[in-house]
């Protein structure tokens, strides 16, 4: 099969794409159409559906986003289309990234950070220096094809950032950073704002070069299993307002989506002090170790956000679509009256090999009781 | 009108650039000045104050200069207030309120634009009556925010 997307997928219908945007403007605009939109937050799912693996779905990023516009036609999910992974914008501050045959890229090797003086000499990564790396090169020779090709419905230039409290850990090793918040702040501040500056700089760059910049960021390591409510607000939530103020001073945005992953039971209420733009999705993921709540998120953050749900991505992995059914038939019940709006996901990132049935399952959910 | 506005070639250019006319912010500035409806940063002299004139908002930054004052910005945005959420009253600024020398903070206010409300981060105080959008939000993220609003809601 050719590795080249032009090459590999039919023309999306353009009946359905005009639909599904509308359908995906609904929850924005205050005007619902149709049925709860569903984001299972495609990834390399869509490459293992279109016969690619996973590692492709990284290495060639024209692929990565071809095939999730693909997969987002064939399971009548978003109009939009995306593509992105955790460990963003280290290559430019001196991590390896390693591609893998199970996993998205991982820091491999040894760390910038092996010891406190390496601290000091860390540079926030400029606007230039971000143009001239190979993650921008990278991103831009996808993001480019979308734009200018015939998936440019599809296109969103997005910026990620998620999450900088796990970013900075990643520089150092993240049980060496969990012990330097408590013995050594001042080191781990100083890497926050190092690695906070780089993605507000890669916000601009994106926005400088597409007029705008999506902003996903996540609070995946800040969160309850890891840190008290205290040290989440001091490494989580803070760094979130810095990022989002320098990206927005920068021209990035004006679409916010905070995808606050695993378990913040204990933090939630810390993060509604967010920057917000008009366009602001709240994405909460766990409350211990069950999908928080959605009657609970509508009711801190419906008149705020977008709100949007979270089933296990364990259950989407292992479970059956009779499961994935029921459990999303409860999620839209409790969200889809949410006041600005609603739409139907998964606690994370879909995992790679999720039974196609289960995504089915969210989408006949959406259709038989998210109708608006 | 009474006040003395300088007006510099470069800020000038900004106001063509953005429509707005000088006899405008002159208005504005005369009305702040009155109802000292205003944020003031003392240390830096500036003044800042913003007001909805029909369907759109104007700001204007100005500080004094001789008898009068001198220009440093002004912008417009279409987005209408309706309403404070959140006063994150931590998140402080340099600014305070002229009527009451309260602390200026950020604020979460609630916007209405082609009949869409929709949040949207700002600066104010819990007595201020207006939300101040500042410069890069009113003419960056809410100007796009505009435009997507206008597309999404005719697509």
């Amino acid at each position: 099969m050719s590795t080249l997307p032009e090459l590999s997928f039919p023309a999306i219908n353009a009946d359905w794409h005009a639909h599904a945007t509308k359908r995906f403007a609904g929850p924005f605009v205050g005007v619902n159409f149709d049925r709860v939109d569903v984001d299972p937050v495609i990834l390399p799912y869509a490459a293992i559906q279109s016969g690619f693996g996973l590692k492709e779905f990284y290495q060639n990023p024209r692929l990565g986003m071809a095939s999730v516009c693909w997969t987002n036609e064939m399971h009548d999910l978003l109009s939009v289309g995306h593509w992105f992974y955790s460990n963003v914008w280290m290559r430019e501050l001196g991590c390896t990234l390693k591609y893998t045959d199970t996993l998205p890229p991982i820091v491999d090797g040894a760390r910038p950070i092996q010891k406190p003086e390496d601290v000091d000499k860390l540079v926030p990564v400029d606007v230039s220096g971000i143009e001239k790396g190979p993650t921008f090169t990278e991103l831009t020779s996808g993001y480019d094809f979308m734009k200018n090709g015939p998936l440019a419905g599809f296109f969103v230039p997005i910026h990620w950032g998620f999450c900088p409290t796990a970013m900075s850990a990643e520089m150092v090793g993240v049980d060496k950073f969990m012990l330097w918040t408590i013995k050594q702040p001042k080191l781990c501040h100083k890497i926050m704002d190092t690695i906070v500056d780089t993605s507000a700089n890669a916000a601009i760059a994106i926005a400088k070069r597409y007029g705008f910049a999506m902003m996903v960021i996540g609070g995946v390591l800040a969160n309850s299993d890891l840190l008290s409510p205290a040290k989440v607000k001091e490494y989580g939530v803070d760094y979130h307002i810095k990022l989002v103020k320098k990206a927005f001073k920068g021209g990035a945005g004006p679409q916010l989506w905070y995808h606050l992953c695993g378990n913040h039971s204990r933090d939630l209420a810390l993060w509604k002090d967010l920057i917000m733009s008009p366009f602001t999705v709240m994405h909460v993921g766990y409350k211990g170790k069950e999908s928080y709540p959605i009657k609970e998120i509508k009711e801190m953050w419906g008149n705020r956000a977008t709100i949007m749900s979270n089933v296990d991505t364990k259950l989407m992995y292992r479970g059956h679509p009779k499961e994935v059914y029921e459990v999303s038939k409860q999620m839209i019940l409790d969200g889809k009256d949410s006041p600005r709006g609603f739409v139907h996901g998964c606690a994370c990132e879909v995992p790679a090999y999720t039974p196609s049935a289960n995504i089915y399952a969210m989408v006949k959910a959406a259709r038989e009781w998210g109708k608006y | 009108m009474t006040i003395n506005l300088v007006i510099k070639p470069e800020v000038a250019a900004v106001l063509k650039e953005r429509g707005i006319k000088e006899d405008e912010v002159k208005t504005l500035i005369d009305w702040a000045e009155t109802t000292k409806e205003k944020f003031v940063d003392s240390t830096k002299n500036l003044h800042w104050t913003t007001k909805a004139v029909g369907n759109a908002n104007l700001s204007a930054v100005y500080k004094p200069a001789g008898t009068g004052f001198e220009l440093v910005t002004a912008y417009g945005f279409k987005v209408m207030q309706k309403g404070i959420t959140d006063y994150i009253t931590e998140d402080t600024t340099d600014w305070v309120y002229a009527r009451t020398n309260e602390k200026v903070t950020r604020i979460t206010a609630d916007w209405e634009y082609i009949g869409v409300r929709r949040l949207a981060s700002a600066l104010g105080c819990k007595s201020c009556p207006t939300a101040y959008l500042e410069e890069y939000m009113a003419t960056k993220t809410i100007a796009i925010a505009q435009m997507l609003l206008e597309k999404k809601k005719g697509s």
